[in-house]
């Protein structure tokens, strides 16, 4: 099988804080490589990059590869509470010179939780975000799209104002256009403890359900018990 | 998801790439037709935008090096 796993940084290995270091050989994509040894696997993953982005790489560069299986764990960036639309906040970055970010008061003031409870602007609004949910299950019509949930620990709500609501409002959309194969996986993050110290990414626990639950579902989906292979 | 008229949509290409309608198919991509450079791309685009009355995202503009994920990219414009 081919197998392509889109994602944000939540798939990727992290090296700190010491204490709750991810090695890459604990990422959930890893484990899938190593569960499916036969499969040529291909993987995007990147920090900070919203859904529209992340889909249009794979489309641009790998449609023609036509993979049996894509895998995308991707929506936080594009539905968190920010005190700024991306195009407002480029704006600004170019009316002061960078200034807005590069000073830490300046920064800490707009990420302060007060002003992004004020402003609550999404990266990607509602609209764009399902258009991008539907754009890739048209372009990769043959695959198999499974797409995980948007999580976070309960505790992010206090660093960003809102993020509760919007996160249900979106999955609430990618189980609209990708039905039974969204995964679900807040319980089981939840279940192990399984969110970093920043409330958003994810300690080795939380990738091994995670890998644990897409096995399980490729195995009853492409039938894998009755041809004999154990999971 | 709304569907669109494929034929519709090979008229506009042909019409902007100044080719043959019956040229254009599924399988036409940016590197099979020489005509489909990188300055018919964006008058395609904006007369893919008028048409529709839709607004394609720098992303999708980038991304759109075929017929079919010219389609798809409308399709989910549409609905």
């Amino acid at each position: 099988m081919k197998i392509l796993i889109l994602a944000d940084s939540a798939s990727n290995p992290r090296s700190f804080p010491d204490s709750e270091k991810t090695f890459l050989e604990e990422t959930y994509p890893y484990i899938l490589r190593k569960e499916f040894i036969d499969s040529t696997f291909w993987q995007l993953s990147f920090g900070n990059i919203t859904s529209e982005e992340l889909c249009s790489q794979a489309i641009g560069y790998l449609s023609d590869w036509d993979p049996d299986i894509i895998i995308v764990h991707s929506g936080v960036n594009d539905c968190r509470p920010e005190p700024m639309t991306k195009s407002q906040s480029t704006f600004f970055k170019f009316l002061t010179l960078g200034l807005i970010y590069r000073v830490s008061f300046l920064r800490d003031f707009i990420y302060s939780p007060y002003i992004i409870k004020k402003m609550g602007k999404s990266r990607v609004v509602d609209k764009s975000f399902k258009k991008t949910l539907k754009r890739l299950k048209l372009v990769f019509s043959d695959s198999k799209i499974y797409w995980l949930e948007i999580v976070a620990h309960k505790d992010y709500e206090e660093d960003r104002p809102g993020f509760i609501k919007k996160a249900t409002s979106y999955n609430k959309l990618i189980k609209e256009v990708y039905l039974d194969d969204m995964v679900l996986t807040r319980q089981l993050i939840e279940g192990v403890d399984g969110f970093n110290m920043d409330n958003l990414h994810w300690r080795k626990n939380a990738h091994e359900v995670v890998s644990k639950a897409i096995i399980n579902r490729i195995y009853k989906d492409f039938n894998l018990f009755n041809l004999g292979v154990k999971p | 998801m709304k569907s669109i008229d494929v034929d519709e949509l090979k008229i506009i290409f042909s019409k902007v790439l100044n080719v043959n309608v019956l040229d254009i198919g599924m399988t036409t991509a940016l590197h099979t037709l020489p005509e489909w450079d990188s300055l018919n791309h964006m008058n395609l685009v904006t007369a893919l935008e008028e048409h529709f009355s839709i607004e394609f995202d720098q992303a999708e503009v980038e991304s759109m090096i075929n017929f079919h994920i010219v389609c798809s990219t409308i399709e989910a414009c549409l609905d």
